[in-house]
């Protein structure tokens, strides 16, 4: 009792000293590239702010994806979290659960210093909830010596070159493309690639804002030609046993020759390599529809529910300066967002990237971005399922559909 | 075997070879079996001293070309095993302290009392610890954040502790039942206090069913991953389970790494195993009721 | 405390009892203190006013130089040290009342441990940012004061103190009112009940409400009845889920629990190396979800894992199955890594079971001259009906919660979606909180039946006396 008594008593010994700040950041940057640039921002903070340090966790990218969700609604939620543009942000601002982080727009002249079309993905209802600090381009990775060794001289323009060109790689007894859809989203850049060259992408923009119906022929003519690949064997066996990264290392190995991939896959591949790897845009397979290009844009954003927002604020805004945009051009490639940014040092590589993008007539994000999240899931599912079984394809649009229908109903419809 | 088979007439020694036959296919069939059974962990084991590149280009069942501890150092420091370790501790050892001393309360009671609600709260605990604990996933995640308690190791122990109190108080329930009531009746008629009698005399007499539970119940907290998935967002404060899951995630390809920091993140449970394998297999028998 | 003087007033004064020196008040303090030290350490904010900054997450924090390692002393380490050791020495002590001035000695030593991280903290710290934005809080005020009580409770040994504890208990418990019998049981329950009640009871109860609604983990949860139900059974994943399950304890049931029984029929009889047989056989029993499913997805790597170079490479076949890659097998691939842990555990239960037979029904048995098939067919496992309802029922349950397999080899993508898995995906990954909960309510009352089952066995002779 007298133990107890001693516990209760209200004794304080605090020093009356103000409480120190901290700032917790989650980021999903976790390949080892992105991961030490992460770091070395955030270090570069903490020597410069001692006394409001930020708590970085960097969590794996796939788990980081599916724990957002708790993140976001748990009490307090970390401050600053990494995630991507378009409606997966969108899902979550729309529930309320993202800070309106306009003012640091505001007071750090971001409204100027950003190009207005990075602006417009950040905005919901004139607020900033999203800050986008850098964006990469999508394209058909390939290695030119292997493209030698099976006797291809020409880069695919169409898609008969394309399936020639696989056929050529399977006579040299090489897969011709690599894919790990172990995580699922590597196989919606075929859907959307597919789907842009051959109905335009304006219809894809409509399919993924719900407002095209899965059932409608023009997309069952996009598993046709997708099909087409699998009669010509382009990809390798059993994809869904690997990661995105596990894929990669048969074309490290010389095993694949090609490999429909961000510009990220820069990240994982051996520097000493990267003189043999290559990249050109999707075949075209209808001349008469625009171009579209996937052009992914990542960012950070603040949570509702952040323990500490005004400081986190502070974070966000010298996440998204010059000074660390220009890092993480200058040591990544990462294209900047900003419009002051030196690119000037561009690699031959990025130049051409960049060309890839400002070439196209219309530019979108990606599947899972396009779309609402549950869309995209099931759409994913979807796409695996088509893989394993192409016959099927009647049976699973009508299922997507379904969902979409559900989702419609729901209100769940993203825009 | 040999000396005794000269000993015997033609006839037996026939037997005997037979049964020497016999004894040979069984051994033989077993250690097969056996070294299959191992396979999982002999090549995890052999996978984490060799490097990525070597069994890329020659294969997994090629001779290692070469023999490192690298990939246990990268592990236990850059991969934040030792960490992860750490917090699995911290989080196991007071929920085991809690849940054996909150069972062994309750089970003193269920035991030795007859009261209104008796075969009902026992009942009660018995059912908890065999439902599916996907049904507490969605309040329980909601009452630790009204607490403040999301990302705090106090979660996990609580929840864990909770959650176990089933099954301990089962097995404490019915081994308490088995003392024999002249000791404690005795004590009572010598003047001592119930607490007392629990404190100085049952527990005491317990000793054997706290230890099995303890080994147990050890492992299984340690083991546990699906609170730590969903109570903790924080690098810093995962356990090794938890740790694990992420480290396929971030190292992607780097399969003698992700072996490696398996193998580390057994260690502790291994040990109990081997030292207390006694009680470990005590509580599980304990535990099925029979 | 209450409870140990609360039964003294109808009886005599104990002189039995009565050492010259009773240290059961001073390990008493001692141990209570390392319990405040304890609870101080693990639930109460160190610094700032926030639980999430306690003494365990300083203490990781300073052992794995993370940031707010720097607020504290390295010292921390000593507090949980101290809780421990003061915990084991005053039970050690408390058991047996000759020990307990050692104890209580002991008890001292281990709060002059703790202190010094004080000391360190105040005095020989040499930090800047310590002195500026160190506020401390709850936590470490608690732990300061159970540490000084550590140190001093040796001072109850002191005759005067003693004796005058050991009247003050006579006489405080001679005027107290005496505990009622009847509520004695609840005493000792009521602790553990209150946990119980609140971490688990009313969870569950709170879930099946919760499946009623439609719930996004944001705004309250919405009443919308039956719904979820019925959007479950029009839901590809669920049937496929519930499908799996039911593979899953198909499997279950027969694999393990033959090969179990199997074993455990050898290893009955007495055999060299035995042992070492049977600890390979159970050893993948202490491994972790995620360690198993790790270590097997790395056998089933389709290109570089153990088995498909095997296959090729001995010509066995040029084009091996994907195994996790291949939608058709991918589930069971997954249930034979969670039955590989299983069997271990149905042998040891199956063992327990054998040797509680009597031998001279063996015995008498053989002597009948039936063979070994019937010997088994006809005594052993008739008698061993009771234990194989059991590893039924148990097979049966465990197949139902099956998870972190399926979360960390596939994340139920395919074809392996499970109930358990689809229902953490649904809440925690679709924001459908309420769906979630209704797939849960269902997983629960198919469980349902089968602890009913279970519970009637192990209470049915609780509930005939």
């Amino acid at each position: 009792m007298l133990v107890l008594a001693l516990v209760m008593l209200p004794v304080s010994l605090s020093t009356q000293a103000q409480a120190p700040e901290y700032i917790t950041y989650n980021s999903m940057n976790s390949d080892p590239l992105p991961r030490a640039l992460d770091e070395e921002v955030v270090q570069l903070w903490n020597e410069r702010n001692p006394t409001l340090p930020v708590e970085h966790s960097i969590i794996a990218h796939e788990d980081f994806k599916q724990a957002i969700r708790a993140y976001l609604t748990a009490e307090p939620s970390p401050d600053v979290l990494t995630w991507f543009a378009g409606n997966r942000a969108r899902f979550f601002i729309d529930r309320g659960l993202i800070l309106d982080t306009s003012d640091v727009w505001e007071e750090y002249g971001f409204n100027d210093t950003y190009a207005p079309g990075f602006k417009a993905l950040a905005t919901v209802d004139d607020k900033q909830y999203f800050l986008p600090t850098s964006y990469y381009w999508w394209a058909v990775y390939y290695r030119p010596s292997l493209f030698e060794q099976a006797g291809i001289t020409e880069i695919p323009e169409t898609w008969d070159d394309l399936l020639a060109a696989c056929d050529a790689f399977n006579e040299a007894g090489l897969y011709p493309f690599t894919i790990g859809t172990k995580y699922r989203w590597t196989t919606a850049a075929w859907f959307d690639y597919i789907n842009m060259r051959v109905n335009g992408p304006e219809f894809h923009l409509d399919l993924m804002l719900l407002k095209e119906s899965y059932t409608d022929e023009r997309v069952a003519a996009v598993f046709d030609y997708w099909k087409q690949l699998f009669d010509h064997n382009c990809f390798l066996p059993d994809p869904a046993a690997y990661s995105w990264q596990e894929a990669l290392d048969f074309m490290i190995q010389g095993e694949a020759g090609m490999y429909l991939m961000g510009g990220f896959i820069t990240d994982s591949y051996p520097d000493e390599m990267e003189d043999d790897l290559d990249f050109f845009r999707f075949p075209i397979i209808n001349p008469d529809v625009p171009i579209g290009e996937d052009a992914p844009t990542d960012g950070l954003f603040m949570a509702a529910n952040a323990r500490n927002p005004e400081a986190g604020k502070q974070f966000l805004a010298f996440m998204g300066s010059q000074e660390v945009q220009q890092m993480a051009f200058d040591e990544m490639g990462r294209l900047p967002t900003r419009t002051d940014v030196d690119v000037s040092a561009a690699s031959e590589a990025v130049q051409k990237g960049i060309n890839l993008i400002q070439t196209a007539d219309n530019v979108l994000q990606f599947y899972d971005r396009d779309t609402t999240p549950p869309m995209a899931d099931a759409g994913m599912d979807g796409f695996m399922a088509f893989w394993d079984n192409p016959d099927s394809i009647d049976t699973i649009l009508a299922d997507l559909d379904a969902e979409r229908l559900r989702l419609l109903e729901a209100g769940d419809t993203g825009e | 075997m040999a000396t005794v088979a000269n000993l015997t007439r033609p006839g037996e020694r026939a037997e005997q070879r037979r049964k020497l036959v016999f004894a040979a296919i069984k051994y033989g069939a077993l250690t097969a079996l056996t070294l299959l059974w191992l396979v999982p962990v002999f090549s995890s084991l052999i996978t984490s001293f060799r490097t990525m590149d070597d069994i890329s280009i020659n294969g997994f069942w090629s001779i290692p070309s070469e023999v490192t501890l690298d990939k246990f150092q990268e592990a236990w420091k850059a991969a934040r095993i030792r960490q992860y370790l750490l917090n699995s501790f911290i989080i196991t050892i007071p929920s085991l302290a809690g849940m054996l001393f909150l069972a062994s309360l309750t089970s003193y009671a269920l035991a030795r009392f007859r009261f209104r609600g008796n075969l009902f709260i026992y009942f009660m605990y018995v059912a908890g610890m065999m439902l599916p604990f996907q049904i507490l996933l969605l309040p329980v995640f909601r009452l630790v954040n009204r607490l403040g308690l999301y990302d705090t190791y106090a979660a996990l122990i609580l929840i864990h502790t909770a959650f176990q109190l089933g099954f301990c108080t089962f097995v404490m329930r019915n081994f308490m039942r088995t003392v024999p009531g002249e000791i404690l009746d005795a004590a009572r008629v010598d003047g001592c206090g119930e607490f007392r009698i629990y404190w100085q005399i049952m527990l005491p007499l317990s000793l054997p069913s706290l230890a099995a539970l303890a080994t147990l119940e050890f492992t299984w907290v340690f083991n546990d991953f699906l609170w730590a998935l969903i109570l903790l967002q924080s690098d810093a404060l995962r356990p090794v389970t938890a740790g694990l899951a992420t480290l396929q995630g971030q190292y992607v390809t780097d399969w003698p790494l992700i072996t490696a920091g398996a193998l580390l993140a057994t260690l502790p449970t291994v040990f109990v195993f081997v030292f207390l394998q006694r009680y470990f297999i005590q509580g599980l028998t304990l535990g099925s009721g029979k | 405390m209450s409870t140990i003087a609360s039964t003294a007033p109808q009886q005599q004064p104990r002189h039995a009892l009565r050492a010259p020196i009773d240290p059961t008040w001073a390990n008493f303090v001692g141990l209570i203190s390392a319990a405040a030290l304890l609870f101080a350490f693990l639930f109460a904010p160190w610094y700032w006013g926030e639980v999430k900054y306690n003494g365990a997450r300083l203490m990781s924090e300073v052992l794995v130089d993370r940031p707010y390692g720097q607020y504290t002393s390295a010292m921390i380490i000593l507090i949980p040290l101290a809780a421990l050791g003061t915990v084991l020495i005053t039970l050690w002590g408390l058991n047996s009342p000759e020990r307990g001035k050692l104890a209580s000695f002991g008890t001292s030593l281990f709060g002059l441990i703790a202190l010094f991280y004080f000391l360190d903290f105040y005095a020989l710290q040499d930090n800047e940012l310590i002195d500026q934005y160190v506020q401390t809080s709850s936590g470490f005020t608690i732990a300061l004061v159970a540490a000084v009580v550590l140190l001093g409770q040796a001072v109850l040994l002191h005759p005067w103190i003693n004796e005058g504890l050991f009247r003050l208990s006579e006489t405080g418990s001679a005027r107290l009112p005496a505990v009622p019998a009847w509520l004695i049981p609840y005493l000792f329950l009521a602790a553990p009940l209150a946990l119980y009640v609140v971490w688990i009871i009313a969870p569950t109860i709170y879930t099946f409400y919760l499946s009623l609604t439609d719930w996004d983990g944001v705004s309250s949860p919405r009443y919308i009845g039956l719904k979820n139900y019925k959007d479950l059974f029009a839901h590809r994943s669920f049937t496929e889920a519930l499908g799996n399950n039911v593979r899953w304890l198909a499997v279950f049931i027969t694999v393990p629990t033959t090969l179990g029984l199997a074993l455990a029929l050898i290893f009955n009889t007495e055999m060299r190396g035995g042992k070492w047989y049977k600890v390979s056989f159970y050893s993948p029993l202490v491994l972790s979800g995620p360690v198993i499913a790790l270590v097997w997805s790395w056998v089933y790597h389709p290109s570089k894992g153990l088995i498909n170079p095997l296959l090729v490479d001995s010509g066995i076949t040029s084009s091996p199955p994907g195994w996790l890659a291949d939608r058709q097998i991918a589930i069971y691939c997954i249930i034979v890594a969670a039955a590989w842990r299983q069997v271990g555990y149905v042998m040891v239960l199956y063992l327990a079971g054998l040797k509680n037979i009597d031998p001279t029904l063996l015995d008498a048995g053989l002597v009948d001259g039936t063979n070994r098939w019937q010997l088994f067919r006809y005594i052993i496992f008739p008698l061993l009906a009771p234990v194989t309802t059991i590893i039924v029922i148990i097979s049966i349950i465990d197949s139902l919660r099956a998870f972190d397999l399926v979360q960390i080899m596939t994340r139920g993508n395919q074809n392996t979606e499970v109930l358990a898995n689809l229902m953490y995906m649904e809440a925690f990954n679709n924001y459908r909180m309420g769906y979630g909960g209704a797939i849960a309510v269902i997983l629960f009352s198919i469980s349902v039946v089968f602890v009913g089952l279970y519970l009637w066995r192990t209470l049915k002779d609780e509930l005939e006396y």
